[in-house]
């Protein structure tokens, strides 16, 4: 009877192998969730600080043309100034939302000074701009889609057994404001 | 070998396989919570790294391949000639050639184009083509007959009678959906920096980890995972059970 021993206890033990590769699968995977998180923000961070390097630019290339628009050149100029001083990630959203906003408004503006739509130097700063909006866009996107993984994995069960001995708390998403999500009005 | 004897050899190779599943189930986990945890990219805004990309696979200039068999237009093909052999009481097909046409091809989204160089990757795409050629199987179509003939394979045996052959290819075609989760690395025919958009310095490549192409999306690819995974470790752990208690019970140990 002891082959008989030997094949249960084997069967104890590839039981207890499953048990504990998929307990440890689940913890991996979880830290490898919180460190995806971290990286879709870096990536985001990245674009954030290339835009806010081609904002001055931006303004210098516009300010001769758009003497009417101070107030709009300068709530762009304190955004970044927000977004540069910023050290959590909070606000450095909020500068952002304020700075997608201002450029939308600016773009739009811009329709008004045929002179100026016609420059070339801001026909490729409005490209370069227009292009990273769109990249931060989709990698904002790609951020909520991680946190949203990461806060329904450590809510479902059994994850949220590991996830609360980790104290892994929920994340917030990257979100517009209401300001933001509104379309720019433009008075001709 | 005796029966026994024989039984007891299938029974080890059998505890052998049975392990050898049973580790793969936990690999194949590794790899589904990876495609499970990872967003897909926008190719428009991808980043170095790790990434999860989905879209239609168009050639590269110059890339396009015609599949062998069936002539058809592809970015990537995998084929086999496999002969039907027989010995004694046994018989069975012996696969005698096989190649694969492979070369960089862009992956296309609605935001843009990416490089993808598939050298080394996992290429999960089902039999796109089949055909056998025999006295009372038919003939194969003459672009396999032209293709066999280049690669010095005879479609005709004993006094010129049709040879018992089958042939397979799997493809990825062009405009084809493409699900990838690969290593985002530099393309390194782009100078660094000097393309205007992101996606143009960067190629999907094998990385440190692992590398996967399906013509599937993401869901069915996981649920594919899924039965793998359970397969593997629910089937494995059968196996070596099963494959132990027949060798216990010849050696008399039960």
């Amino acid at each position: 009877m002891i082959g008989v021993e030997i094949i249960i206890g084997i069967g104890v033990l590839l039981v207890a192998i499953i048990t504990i590769g998929y307990v440890v699968g689940m913890y991996n995977s979880l830290i490898r969730l919180k460190n995806n998180i971290e990286k879709a923000w870096a990536n985001i961070d990245v674009l954030l600080k290339q835009r806010s390097d081609e904002l001055p630019k931006l303004i210098a290339s516009v300010k001769g043309y758009m003497k009417h628009e101070k107030g709009l050149l300068e709530s762009i100029t304190k955004a970044r100034t927000a977004f540069l001083n910023a050290t959590t990630m909070a606000a450095k959203a909020k500068a952002d939302n304020v700075i997608s906003g201002a450029l939308k408004s600016l773009f739009a503006v811009a329709e008004n000074y045929p002179n100026l739509k016609a420059n070339e130097n801001f026909i490729q700063l409005q490209q370069r701009i227009s292009g990273l909006e769109n990249e931060i866009a989709d990698r904002r996107e790609f951020y909520n889609d991680s946190v949203n993984t990461f806060n329904i994995r450590i809510e479902s069960f059994p994850d949220t057994i590991i996830a609360s001995m980790m104290k892994l708390a929920r994340k917030e998403m990257f979100k517009a404001t209401e300001a933001e999500k509104q379309d720019v009005k433009v008075e001709f | 070998m005796s029966d026994d004897g024989r039984i007891l050899f299938y029974s080890a190779i059998g505890v052998g396989a049975g392990i050898y599943f049973f580790y793969n189930g936990f690999r194949l986990m590794s790899e589904k919570r990876l495609i499970e945890n990872t967003p897909t990219s926008k190719v428009r805004s991808l980043a170095m790294g790790m990434v999860e990309v989905y879209g239609e696979a168009h050639p590269s200039k110059g890339k396009l391949f015609k599949s062998p068999f069936s002539g058809k237009d592809c970015v990537w093909c995998n084929w086999t000639v496999e002969e039907y052999r027989s010995s004694g009481k046994s018989s069975h097909w012996q696969k005698i050639r096989s190649g694969i046409l492979s070369d960089y091809f862009f992956l296309k989204d609605d935001t843009g184009s990416v490089l993808v160089d598939p050298n080394k990757a996992n290429i999960d795409v089902p039999i796109d083509f089949e055909a056998e050629s025999g006295s009372f199987r038919g003939k194969l179509p003459a672009t396999a007959v032209d293709f066999l003939n280049q690669q010095n394979v005879s479609t005709t045996g004993f006094l010129g009678l049709t040879k018992k052959l089958r042939v397979k290819e799997s493809y990825i075609a062009p405009k084809d959906k493409v699900y990838i989760m690969g290593t985002a690395g530099d393309n390194p025919f782009v100078e660094d920096g000097s393309s205007q958009k992101n996606e143009t310095d960067i190629m999907i490549q094998k990385g440190k980890s692992f590398y996967y192409i399906s013509d599937k999306p993401e869901r069915e690819v996981l649920k594919k995972y899924g039965w793998k995974v359970t397969g593997g470790l629910f089937g494995g752990a059968a196996l070596i059970i099963v494959c132990l208690f027949v060798i216990f019970a010849y050696l008399r140990i039960l």
